[in-house]
């Protein structure tokens, strides 16, 4: 079956990776296979610089997460799927509701571990502009009108 | 809505300023002021310098540095009368929206063999002399930000557009961030910087003192917009449709179906008026029954106003309903009839639930008599409607065809009529609320389809404002120079920074003067745009609708007023406002041979006479002088204030009191309120009670007693009241006698003791600390628990003390990493879709379904949706 490497320089928790050095190998599978963590053989000189996978007939992306070299010009490889990568599309349309958020509907008034203070503090004083007198006036009360 | 003080110049020698508190005179000041940095050194320097910031865009491009001169000059907040902003949320915090300046960064090195040349300062601004060659200057300039609502209106001034209140009944969320920003999120991020929570803002540049030029003063008052900014904003309106230009269709002859027939109708040629929005509804009575009759405004071609009045009625001898349509100046009625002889016809008011009542003072044709209201012509009519009816009640689920096809559906019976009868023009295209300036230039930006290609239109349509740019280089961390265009837009005055107004800020009044009110009144386009009911519905249905579930954020209600007793019983006393001489003079009559004698009389002690003597801060309600009269006996002490009323109220005046963090760092437990009022003692306030809002003191004053009431007034969302009410004393007795000296003498001697239990909540609220509030909260060391500041300040100790209220804010310092958003993101609770986010997400719950994975991957997918994302 048909195998495509990537070079992968985004997160693996990245929905919808930036996925470059596309390359098609055909591989074979060892043995049993499992889709969510396959291991295929390759015939290639070298991929030992690839980090991603895409395996057409599984539908599937993967991260690589092994390579051996079994011999000169054979690889083993060992997947495992990225299925933020395979269903990103199914993703991106389900409702959520997001508790940390990057750029949408940001609140500065929830509580969060990230209203990270120190152990001192500031002293600020507002003086409102007016008062009492700072001198007293006398108040004289006598017996009779 | 804006958060710059407009009249600082800029200085370099500010940043120098800042440079120097910060690392001294050393190497790094020395560098700056040389010009000697490479631009990497001069951005690490800056970086670190305190008080200096750089304000970068979303993109994380530094856009302007700025010296927030209050870290050195504390400078009063740059908000006033929070009390009465309708919505408090909305007042932006002072820790970003402190006074700020532009600071002529070096902008860039010129390197040329291999060495530094000059380093030139970073604001130029450009202008055309007389002969109409380009000039340049340095820009005095002020960097701030506004809200990108403030923008959004701004752009629409400058675009030739009036925005008046009306758009945001309909649409309160037209210039809501997230609307504006999920419109391009790349091309917001080149434009906006983060915010509060209230939003993004838009950088901008406001013109302070240049008397370099005379085309540089002219501009004196704008603000400049970023050039990209102000594309964004006209795609952002072209998209909703403001720039459609008018398309009149005329209604001439049309199709209806009612009840299942079908008839043409044609409509004779009457005034042409579009109809306005909001139907005012009106009851009358007929017989006993209330009826109502809906009304529309409608605006004649002469400009005259009106009303259309809807009625329907039925002929009791033919059973023919019929529907009329008059106006207050002119009557037409329309009807269906079944015969030509229209004699027996009897208007009635028809109720929704069908009964119908004959109406008085109805005109009928061929009688005669007496005239209606509306007065109804004798003119031929065009029947409306030629079939006739089949049932009691007319209903009529009409469609109407206008002469481009486009079909109305309408169950609305006074729109028909009102269509129909007044030749009706159906305008599409605009909003609600954003009507075009008289004599202002509107771009054609048909072929613009992104911010780059709508820049190029409007570069083309106002090449005076390219003109009249400054351009700021900024470097960037790398070293680099990034180029910032700026350009003269007219500020909007009106409303409120999330919904402004455009009031007195057009397309040819860029000079705006804030200190002037010759701002016009609120100008409505002469176009009318027709609203009838669902039919417009359609026409704006780009606009994202919003969804509320949370209710309304804002406080109302106002405690009672304050009622202060009147009246004394002066018969039984006298109250003097004596002078200090005149208090000796009196001593010394009392003390007399002369007056003990005559006093003994009736007294047993002469002090009898006298009641008491004390001192208050305040001064009494004085209605003219005379004698001191002790026990009826005339003392010789002439002239003396005589005192009217026994409360007085002093005015301490008010503050006002924005948040500074603009997020939970403002509230407890991390910043602490406290309140010194004289002859009280300090009181700690609930910060979420004064927070966002205006606070005033008043004390109330017994004069005979010198007991005190403070209170403390808290007015937020334009409504608040007494919140806070203490009780002291601030009398301070004068020993007249033995006696009286040992009752003052105790009394202070109590209330030291007791520790402060007069006087108010001395010992505050214990703040809450830990998960109790705010979950996971740490570095809320300090703020956690109130510390007594202050004992009893009654009486003789307050006299001691400071006579005028203050508050104590005991705020933290924060510690928040800049990277947090995109590490950790912001908090929230919001419900959305993953596809509808960008960024760094953390989902709370979600319902992992309609996917074809594994049960394994499902799971994976859930976990790895709450354990964060990047979308």
């Amino acid at each position: 079956m048909d195998i495509k490497l990537y070079v992968n320089n985004s997160e693996t928790n990245q929905i919808g990776k930036s996925l470059t050095n596309e390359i098609v190998y055909t591989g074979s599978l060892r043995g049993e296979a499992s889709v969510i963590k396959p291991t295929m053989l390759v015939e290639a000189e070298n991929i030992s610089n690839y980090n991603y996978a895409y395996i057409p007939e599984f539908n599937r992306y993967y991260f690589i997460k092994e390579i051996v070299s079994v011999r000169t010009g054979l690889w083993r490889l060992s997947l495992r799927v990225d299925v933020l990568e395979s269903f990103k599309e199914s993703i991106k349309n389900l409702a959520v509701i997001i508790k940390n958020t990057e750029v949408i509907a940001t609140n500065n008034y929830m509580g969060s571990h990230v209203w990270q203070t120190n152990v001192k503090n500031t002293t600020t004083i507002v003086n409102f502009p007016d008062g009492l007198l700072d001198d007293g006036e006398f108040i004289l009360i006598t017996a009779g009108g | 809505m804006a958060v710059s003080d407009p009249t600082q110049s800029t200085y370099f020698y500010d940043l120098l300023d800042a440079v120097q508190r910060t690392y001294g005179l050393g190497d790094q000041w020395q560098k700056i002021a040389q010009h000697t940095a490479t631009p990497e050194e001069m951005y690490n320097i800056l970086k670190q310098t305190n008080g200096v910031s750089i304000v970068t865009n979303k993109n994380n491009e530094v856009v302007s540095w700025t010296v927030d001169t209050t870290v050195f000059n504390k400078s009063s907040s740059a908000i006033t009368d929070i009390g009465n902003t309708a919505n408090s949320n909305l007042v932006p915090a002072t820790s970003s929206s402190t006074s700020l300046t532009t600071v002529k960064v070096p902008a860039y090195s010129a390197i040329e063999e291999g060495e530094f040349t000059e380093i030139r300062s970073g604001a130029t601004k450009y202008y055309q002399d007389a002969s109409g060659v380009e000039q340049s200057t340095n820009a005095n300039v002020v960097a701030g930000q506004v809200m990108g609502a403030v923008a959004g209106a701004a752009s629409l001034a400058q675009l030739g557009f009036t925005v008046t209140e009306k758009l945001y009944e309909k649409y309160p969320d037209f210039f809501e961030t997230n609307n504006l920003q999920i419109f391009s999120p790349q091309a917001w991020n080149e434009i906006a910087s983060s915010g509060t929570k209230f939003g993004d803002v838009i950088n901008v540049l406001f013109f302070g003192d240049d008397e370099t030029t005379e085309a540089a003063n002219k501009n004196k008052n704008s603000i400049y917009l970023e050039d990209k900014a102000l594309a964004y904003m006209a795609l952002y309106a072209a998209s909703k449709g403001i720039y459609d230009p008018d398309k009149n269709y005329t209604l001439d002859s049309g199709t209806i179906e009612s009840s299942g027939v079908t008839a043409n109708v044609t409509v004779s040629p009457r005034i042409n008026y579009g109809v306005a929005k909001n139907a005012m509804s009106a009851t009358f009575s007929v017989g006993g029954s209330d009826y109502n009759a809906l009304t529309y405004k409608v605006t004649f071609a002469d400009g005259g106003f009106g009303d259309i009045y809807y009625w329907s009625w039925y002929d009791y001898s033919t059973t023919a309903v019929s529907q009329s349509v008059m106006t207050t100046r002119e009557a037409y009625i329309y009807r269906k009839y079944s015969r030509q002889d229209d004699s027996h016809y009897n208007l009635v008011a028809q109720s929704s639930a069908g009964s119908k009542k004959p109406l008085n003072n109805i005109y009928r044709p061929s009688l005669g008599g007496y005239s209606i209201l509306p007065y109804q012509p004798e003119t031929a009519f065009t029947p409306l409607i030629g079939a006739a009816r089949t049932d009691d009640e007319l209903q009529i689920k009409s469609t109407i065809t206008f002469s481009d096809g486009t079909v109305y559906k309408n169950n609305n019976e006074l729109a028909v009529a009102a269509l129909l009868a007044n030749n009706f023009t159906k305008t599409v295209g605009g909003v609600e609320g954003i009507d075009k300036q008289v004599d202002a230039t509107q771009a054609n930006v048909s072929s613009a389809t992104d911010v780059d290609s709508m820049l190029s239109v409007l570069k083309n349509t106002y090449p005076e404002l390219w003109q009249n740019r400054i351009e700021s280089k900024v470097v960037q961390p790398d070293g680099s120079n990034k180029t910032f265009t700026y350009l003269p837009v007219p500020m909007p005055t009106g409303g409120s920074g999330a919904q402004p107004t455009t009031e007195g800020a057009t397309q040819n009044n860029s000079t705006l003067d804030p200190e002037s009110d010759d701002a016009t009144d609120k100008q409505i386009a002469t176009s009318v745009q027709p609203f009838i009911g669902e039919a417009v519905a359609g026409i704006i249905s780009s606009i994202t609708p919003t969804i509320t579930t949370n209710p309304d954020p804002t406080g109302e209600g106002d405690t009672p007023a304050i009622i202060i007793p009147t009246g004394t019983a002066n018969a039984l006393w006298s109250i003097y406002n004596p002078t200090l001489a005149q208090v000796q003079s009196l001593g010394g009559f009392l003390w007399s041979s002369n007056f003990i004698d005559q006093l003994l009389k009736m007294f047993t002690s002469p002090m009898e006479a006298v009641i008491s003597l004390h001192k208050i801060f305040a001064t009494p309600s004085i209605n003219g002088a005379g004698e001191i009269k002790v026990g009826y006996l005339s003392t010789g002490v002439t002239d003396v204030n005589l005192v009217n009323k026994q409360y007085i109220t002093v005015e301490c005046g008010s503050v006002d009191l924005p948040e500074y963090f603009g997020n939970v760092l403002d509230y407890k437990p991390f910043t602490n309120i406290s309140l010194y009022l004289p002859f009280i003692g300090i009181v700690t306030l609930n910060t979420a009670d004064v927070l966002r809002s205006t606070i005033s003191v008043t004390y109330q004053i017994d004069v005979l007693t010198g007991a005190c009431l403070a209170q403390v007034n808290v007015k937020r969302d334009a409504s608040g009241g007494v919140l806070y009410q203490y009780t002291g004393s601030c009398a301070v007795e004068y020993p007249l006698s033995a006696g009286t000296y040992l009752g003052a003498v105790s009394n202070v001697l109590a209330g030291v003791v007791s520790g402060g239990v007069r006087g108010g909540s001395l010992f505050g609220e214990a703040g809450l600390i830990g998960g109790a509030l705010i979950g996971g909260v740490t570095g809320a060391m300090n703020g956690g628990v109130d510390y007594p500041r202050s004992g009893n300040f009654s009486g003789n100790a307050g006299a001691m003390a400071i006579k005028k209220p203050y508050l104590i804010i005991s705020r933290p310092q924060a510690e928040i990493a800049d990277t947090f958003p995109r590490i950790d993101g912001y908090p929230t609770n919001y419900s959305t879709t993953v596809g509808a986010c960008s960024g760094y997400i953390e989902v709370e719950g979600v319902h992992v379904e309609n996917i074809n994975a594994t049960e394994d991957e499902l799971i994976e997918i859930e976990t790895l949706l709450k354990s964060g994302v990047l979308v």
